[in-house]
């Protein structure tokens, strides 16, 4: 378990309002697009082997014509006790000062047991090297590793937008201010449904949506993870709250 | 947005050489005011080079302020440029189409630049059987030349709807040459303009202001999906945040209807009845005001709304009591409130044999609940500052267009039987894959006309059957102006502009795309005496009419002392908008001709074994624009999880009574050919309704898109509705088994052990209004151990 760092300033978080994600992919094409993911061919997909750091699950609930489609994006947790940190023999994952979970891809060995490790399924292996027609390399990254074959990945909460944005600000001698940092997912997302920001600043958008009284994190309290992405549970207008809800099916 | 730089204002930032443009030379700064459109104080200082400054520092970069180039609807985006390239794709946070956000396919742009498949050189066939063989610009200049000199009069250029300066400029050039214009969009007909214009005497699409609603009723339209800017997205997240609500009624789920607070689905064709039903319940009930009943009577003429009652909607649309009773509940509920209803139409009841009156009907509603002219509801949009300009005292007149939309299928047909008579000499196409998207099979037509000339970066189906193939910029290389549509209620022009140019081989540096831009080729043949040489300097002459219609009341956006500051404003902001040009105007329908709507244009005669076919656009493939893109293909369908593919969609009780199972190859036959595909079962569409995404089925369109899917416009029936419109979305259908069966490219059912959860059984945790999700979780867990352990 990560005791909190009190030398440093920031603990990065996440929030997510399942209410107002329309389930539109504009997050995972983001991340795509900033963080270099290899092309997802339809091979990859008919092989589970599609590499999505932010991907968007669909639930159903009921049955026609009384259905509904659910959805809620899920990406890396950067959980303060993270079930993939202790087991890799090679220290290639670790949590760094501000609180996010982070892969060193150079140090990585490719046991895979992090994402054996990972319930929320957010680890992605490069079972092959990653291939971009030549022309196709003019627009990737160039602040982010193009990962090889034998490693894994995963999202980084664009710490590569973090890194830039801070130093930055101290190179200006500036605070950084609440909204002055936001991952690509963030920055796309049409209806504001994703939120980024410091947790130990009381007044930042993050922590006021982490005690919204919808928050709630995956499968913390079965698994006692201590995620740092916090979800706003979905509103429905019609529920009774003393009536049993109907079960969703599963993914 | 991290890495752009921030100002109080432009005058206090470090505009160096270094940091503004090359294209714009070195800039005094000292008199641009940015005056924000209601929101930022401040400014984002986004750059302009044309080509790239010398003097750059390696590894910073620099964003700039562009169109996105993929969306119809005029979005402006921020392109992230380092070393000459591009590299992201970001929503402009200050142009109000954007608000800082990119539509899904935004980024797809970023690949049709590199793409691997773009053309690098102008290509030309001799004979109808050869190759395309690479020629020079100049041979292929003088090929259209005469091409144009030689049709005089028999020829046509088709384009999709444009808008703004680009759109003048196309007319301009049409006129001078006598070639027809033409606009193409596959399955969108101009009915929604034509719509505004009847019900609401709109020339152009009016601003739906979904974020200050308080209940929106959309029969079809996905405004959260396909249809329309960014912005409405944006206003919808306002929309929940207000705790409004959201009814979608439409035969299979699009986007919108996912995000519904409740989805109503009616047999395809049948929803007009539902609005007549709604609209007797609420004059029935008084929920109107007389003048609101006048308004609308004048509207839909002398049917008798009280026919409509529940029994018969029901019987119908197909819809249960509960279904209305739940609309009529919440109309009833805002109404006691005094909140705001919104009713939409568009998707497939643009398609429908009775979309014309369906769509009247829907709109005309928003006159029984005063949600015409005012906040929350409909609001009108001011016609452009600039209506025409000349570039010079001599030079003809230069349109400026603020809506567009495309020709209708009676349009096409009778377009396409004059070139299959020999009518048509020459035909010019630009960003349109006619072969793709018109319903009926154009080969004897193509093969009748002497010259086709295809605008392009792209090999796609109607490029391959072109003799002349152009390449042409890609919007990130290249000068526009446009004017979204719809408006946000305000005068707005978008502002294009050359980001990055062409990567470069060899020792000479030669570009690796040989690309010119399709408006400056048009200046080249138009009229000598606009005097212009190229399209960036006839923009810089319609900013400086801009500068000196707007400056001199100091209003919009920019105001600044001078012309050439007022230009590197509008660039670096994306654009130039007068949020005080906004009208307050209701409309009277007295005035209005009655769309005397009949009940007896309800479609609705399958027999047992036939399906209705309902297509729609894909989430991120649109109608097939960014088929190239692996990002596009490979990005999942929102609902069915699945990438690159064609499926179709079908009720899994339906697929049950038919023993098919996910991945069986069908064959759907209509009265005008037949497909193949995998079928898909998900439990919201309609039992008699098969949903087919449009976009896939491209014989070329290089190596992404070359053979994935099946083109399922190919099967629509080609009838014309009363509106002359193309009823792209009631089709009958029949399904045949086949003995094949594929597995499916989808992302569902690929994680290892299934998905994530709060609870086991309970992936999504759910609350009620006053509930937190202590509580929720808590009922979950009970229910989830009640269930265990009973």
């Amino acid at each position: 378990m990560v005791t909190e760092n009190k030398e440093s300033k920031f603990k990065w978080g996440m929030a997510v309002d399942i209410d107002k994600c329309t389930g539109c992919q504009a997050c995972v094409l983001a991340c795509q697009s900033e963080n270099n993911i290899p092309i997802n061919t339809e091979k990859n997909f008919k092989n589970a082997r599609a590499i999505e750091w932010i991907r968007v699950e669909r639930y159903w609930e009921g049955e026609f014509p009384d259905v509904k489609a659910k959805f809620i994006p899920i990406l890396c947790q950067h959980c303060d006790n993270a079930p993939c940190e202790p087991v890799c023999p090679v220290y290639a994952t670790y949590h760094t000062t501000e609180g996010l979970n982070v892969q060193v891809y150079n140090r990585c060995v490719g046991t895979r047991y992090c994402a054996n490790g990972c319930p929320y399924l957010v680890r992605f292996f490069n079972y092959w090297e990653p291939e971009w027609p030549e022309s196709l390399k003019n627009h990737l990254n160039p602040d982010v590793t193009v990962r090889s074959r034998g490693i894994m990945e995963k999202c980084t909460m664009c710490i590569q937008r973090i890194r830039r944005t801070t130093r930055n600000a101290k190179k200006n001698d500036e605070e950084l201010k609440d909204g002055d940092i936001s991952p690509a997912c963030v920055d796309a997302c049409p209806t504001d449904a994703l939120v980024f920001g410091n947790q130990k600043d009381e007044n930042s958008k993050v922590s006021r949506m982490k005690n919204d009284k919808r928050s709630y994190t995956l499968l913390d309290n079965n698994l006692q993870t201590s995620p740092n992405i916090f979800y706003l549970a979905k509103i429905d207008h019609d529920k009774k709250e003393s009536t049993h809800h109907e079960e969703g099916k599963h993914h | 947005m991290s890495s752009l730089k921030k100002n109080r204002s432009i005058s206090n930032n470090n505009l160096s050489r270094r940091k503004f443009l090359g294209l714009l030379g070195a800039t005094a700064t000292g008199a641009v005011i940015f005056e924000a459109c209601g929101v930022p104080e401040e400014e984002l200082i986004v750059e302009s080079p044309l080509n790239m400054p010398e003097d750059l520092v390696r590894g910073e970069d620099q964003w700039y302020a562009t169109s996105c180039g993929i969306s119809s609807y005029g979005e402006s985006v921020l392109v992230r440029v380092m070393e000459g390239r591009a590299k992201k794709i970001a929503g402009n946070p200050d142009f109000p189409n954007s608000l800082g956000k990119q539509s899904v396919v935004s980024e797809t742009n970023l690949q049709m630049l590199y793409h691997p498949d773009r053309i690098t050189t102008p290509l030309y066939r001799k004979t109808k059987t050869g190759d395309h063989k690479p020629i020079t610009w100049d041979t292929a200049i003088s090929i259209l030349e005469k091409g144009i000199n030689d049709s005089k009069g028999k020829s046509t250029l088709i384009t999709k709807p444009i808008r703004g300066l680009n759109a003048g400029l196309i007319e301009s050039f049409s006129d001078f040459n006598s070639i027809k214009h033409l606009k193409f969009d596959s399955i969108n007909n101009g009915l929604m303009n034509k719509t505004m214009k009847s019900v609401f005497d709109q020339d152009r699409l009016p601003y739906f202001d979904i974020g200050d609603s308080d209940l929106i009723i959309s029969f079809g339209l996905d405004f959260l999906g396909t249809w329309g800017p960014v912005q409405y997205k944006t206003k919808f997240g306002r929309l929940k945040q207000n705790h409004g609500k959201l009814i979608s009624i439409e035969p299979r789920m699009s986007l919108t209807s996912a995000n519904a607070d409740k989805w109503i689905c009616p047999i395809p064709g049948t929803e007009m009845v539902f609005a007549f039903g709604i609209a007797n319940h609420i004059i029935s009930n008084n929920l109107s005001s007389s003048n609101q009943i006048k308004e609308f009577k004048n509207l839909i003429g002398d049917i008798d709304l009280s026919s409509f009652t529940d029994e018969y909607v029901t019987q119908v649309t197909g819809l249960t009591v509960k279904d209305i009773e739940y609309v009529i509940n919440k109309i009833n509920k805002i109404k006691e409130s005094k909140g705001k209803i919104l009713f939409l139409g568009g998707g497939p009841l643009e398609g429908y044999k009775n979309s014309a009156e369906s769509m009247s009907i829907v709109f005309a509603l928003n006159y029984l609940t005063d949600s015409v002219g005012s906040e929350g509801g409909i609001i009108f949009n001011p016609e452009s500052p600039i209506k025409e300009f000349k570039p010079s005292e001599e030079s003809p007149t230069i349109k400026i267009i603020d809506s567009s939309y495309a020709n209708n299928l009676q349009e096409w047909k009778k377009e396409t039987l004059k070139w299959e008579s020999g009518e048509t000499d020459l035909l010019i196409l630009r960003g349109s894959n006619i072969i793709h998207g018109i319903p009926y099979d154009l080969t004897k037509a193509l093969d009748a006309i002497k010259l086709k000339v295809c605008f392009t970066s792209i090999f796609d189906d109607t490029a391959e059957a072109s003799d002349l193939i152009l390449p042409e910029h890609n919007s990130l290389e290249d000068w526009g102006v446009d004017i979204p549509e719809p408006l946000m209620g305000y005068q707005t022009f978008l502002f294009q502009q050359p980001v990055v140019n062409s990567p470069t081989k060899g020792k000479e540096s030669k570009p690796i795309y040989d690309s010119k831009s399709f408006y400056d080729i048009l200046i080249s043949l138009s009229d000598p005496m606009l005097g212009i040489k190229n399209y960036k300097e006839l923009i810089e002459k319609f900013t400086s009419k801009l500068y000196s219609t707007t400056a001199t009341n100091r209003q919009g956006s920019i105001i600044a002392s001078n012309e050439k500051q007022f230009l590197e404003g509008v660039l670096s902001r994306g654009g130039w908008w007068n949020i005080n040009t906004k009208i307050n105007d209701n409309v009277s329908t007295q005035k209005l001709k009655s769309i005397n709507v009949s009940n007896n244009n309800v479609f609705n005669d399958l027999n047992n074994k036939e399906f209705y076919l309902v297509p729609f656009l894909s989430n991120t493939i649109l109608d097939g624009i960014t088929a190239a893109s692996p990002w596009a293909q490979g990005i999942p369908d929102p609902i069915t999880t699945i990438a690159w593919d064609t499926w179709a969609e079908i009720n899994p009780k339906t697929a049950e009574k038919l023993k098919l199972e996910q991945g069986d190859i069908i064959e759907l036959i209509s009265s005008t050919g037949k497909i193949k595909l995998p079928i898909f079962p998900h439990p919201a569409v309609h039992p008699k309704v098969i949903g087919v995404p449009i976009g896939l089925g491209h014989k070329f369109s290089g190596r992404y898109a070359a053979g994935k899917g099946a083109n399922v416009l190919k099967i629509c029936h080609t009838e014309l509705n009363k509106s002359q419109t193309f009823s792209w979305a009631q089709n009958t259908v029949r399904i045949k088994k086949t003995e094949n069966s594929k597995t499916i490219a989808k992302f569902e059912g690929t994680l290892p052990g299934g998905a994530v959860a709060v609870e086991p059984g309970f992936p999504i945790l759910t609350v009620g209004p006053n509930q937190t999700a202590d509580d929720a979780l808590h009922e979950a867990h009970e229910e989830h151990m009640e269930e265990t352990f009973k």
